[in-house]
């Protein structure tokens, strides 16, 4: 009888020590499954080049962007990153603010709607590089065109994601609510607001996307740092290695942001009873 | 005595079709009332009218003895689904009357005891089954201490087992708390189980009024109660709701 207390528990520690690092790893698994596609592909590419398949001034091998990179790091690449990086999060956030505060409205008062939503759409139908020009001539090439042309690029996915949210609350709820007689700014921030947040956070995520989008127009057109700038560089240099370096920076930030965007959004919607497949 | 909330409804409306025409009763302090009859009869839009959610039509409510309009405090409302907010904990949900910081509240964990999920303070309503979101919502609906608890159809999305242990639940949380119940059903065992009184309602108004005489706990297969469920079918029948 104390032969068998004494045998279990230690049976018990080892057998659970065991799942718990196989527990880690279907995480794991996934996240090397995703990274099969492009580390094999830049591989194939290394190997191509490396065999002499392909002439490779037009598209450098991953080895000698590392070496371009680098190079670029010793020439002060940091300042290019933190300039578009500081854009995208100045015109997001002023984006954001500007399309949470519309939407709120529009998506609150039937009466804001009437009168904000049909001058939003139609300022919505413009593709957003026709600015381009006009935020030139008025602002001139400094930094203010470029904040106002992302800002323009969050804007409409964060208002548009807000109203959709607050118009698609269950009915129901809102009831609830007022049987415990919510009404006005209370019903909003108690119900409304939880009620539409997965569409909100549809919307930011998108609208961050946008931002880094405008952000590389932007500086395209004019800038004197940046990873647009690099890109423009690049081909007016004509150095492919240097573009695609720039490229694959723009994809690493971009993923980056959405990943801490997506890590906010898994915290604050824990509670919703979804799909995971 | 007077009673404890007094329903006259003259008419109520909806655009040119009549839902509701000359109806009225009265509840006693601590009794179990049902509605019962078929869809469509009006039953559940007679309950909306008392609980305040439905202001527009012409009548007369008074709870103990005290005209009101719209909501009122001391009636509860229980709907047919849980209708908890996902967003909220369990404890939050049982205390949405407080707002924030109503789940430390020390009432939330008796109420909770009361309806049998001791320690689900935390749970998320995603987390919890049909039955016991149910409980979670009368807990909510008890919260606010209310003279009158309506239900409407509170037990029909659960499956006949579960609907069973709810009913022996609200008969138990209504003697505790002394709230007086009046729940809208369409099922004939559910009304003369709970109640003291069945209203049996068709198209027409409140055709027949049964009284139940068994003393509690009521055992589910006493032949009064079938008896009872003959007249109330017999009431339906004729009033063509069946």
């Amino acid at each position: 009888m104390s032969k068998t207390s004494l045998t279990l528990p230690a049976l018990a520690s080892t057998s659970r020590r065991q799942p718990l690092r196989l527990a880690l790893s279907p995480a794991f698994k996934r996240a090397l499954l995703g990274l099969a596609l492009p580390l094999g592909l830049l591989a194939a590419l290394e190997l191509a080049s490396q065999l002499g398949w392909y002439r490779s001034n037009l598209l450098p091998p991953p080895s000698e962007l590392l070496g371009t990179l680098a190079e670029l790091w010793r020439q002060g690449l940091l300042k290019h990153l933190v300039a578009s990086t500081l854009r995208v999060a100045v015109g997001f956030a002023i984006g954001t603010a500007a399309g949470m505060v519309l939407g709120g409205l529009v998506g609150l008062s039937r009466r804001a709607e009437a009168l904000l939503d049909p001058s939003v759409q139609a300022i919505r139908a413009i593709p957003s590089l026709a600015w381009v020009p006009l935020l030139l001539l008025w602002l001139g090439i400094d930094e203010a065109p470029k904040i106002v042309l992302i800002a323009l690029g969050a804007f409409f996915p964060v208002y548009l994601g807000l109203v959709a949210g607050i118009r698609d609350v269950d009915r129901r709820w809102v009831e609830l609510g007022t049987i415990y007689g919510l009404h006005g700014w209370p019903l909003v921030r108690r119900i409304l607001l939880p009620a539409s947040l997965p569409a909100l956070f549809t919307g930011l995520r998108g609208g961050l996307g946008l931002a880094w989008m405008f952000m590389v127009a932007a500086e395209l057109i004019a800038a004197t740092k940046g990873l647009g700038y690099l890109l423009t560089d690049g081909r007016e240099t004509s150095r492919p290695d240097i573009v695609l370096t720039a490229i694959v920076l723009l994809a690493l930030l971009g993923k980056l942001s959405d990943g801490i965007l997506k890590a906010l959004e898994r915290r604050q919607l824990a509670w919703r009873d979804s799909f995971k497949a | 005595m007077t009673a404890l909330l007094n329903v006259h409804v003259e008419q109520k409306r909806y655009g040119e079709r009549t839902v509701l025409d000359r109806i009225g009763f009265a509840l006693q302090a601590g009794e179990i009332v049902s509605l019962l009859g078929p869809s469509g009869c009006g039953k559940s839009t007679l309950l909306r009218i008392i609980a305040g959610l439905e202001r527009e039509f012409d009548g007369r409510l008074a709870l103990a003895g005290q005209g009101y309009e719209g909501l009122n405090r001391g009636i509860g409302f229980i709907f047919q689904e849980p209708r908890l907010l996902p967003w909220l904990t369990v404890a939050e949900n049982v205390a949405f009357d407080l707002g924030s910081g109503g789940a430390n509240d020390p009432r939330v964990g008796e109420l909770l005891a009361e309806v049998g999920l001791t320690g689900l303070n935390n749970a998320l309503p995603k987390q919890l089954s049909g039955g016991q979101a149910q409980r979670v919502a009368i807990a909510r609906g008890l919260f606010r201490h209310p003279q009158v608890l309506l239900l409407d159809e509170p037990f029909s999305a659960v499956d006949a087992f579960t609907r069973m242990r709810l009913q022996d639940l609200l008969l138990e949380v209504a003697k505790q708390h002394g709230t007086t119940v009046l729940l809208v059903t369409h099922d004939p065992d559910e009304a003369l189980y709970l109640s003291d009184r069945v209203l049996v309602m068709s198209q027409s108004g409140i055709d027949v009024e049964l009284e139940v005489p068994l003393a509690r706990p009521r055992d589910r297969r006493h032949p009064a109660l079938s008896e009872l469920k003959n007249a109330a079918l017999t009431a339906l029948f004729a009033a063509h709701a069946i």
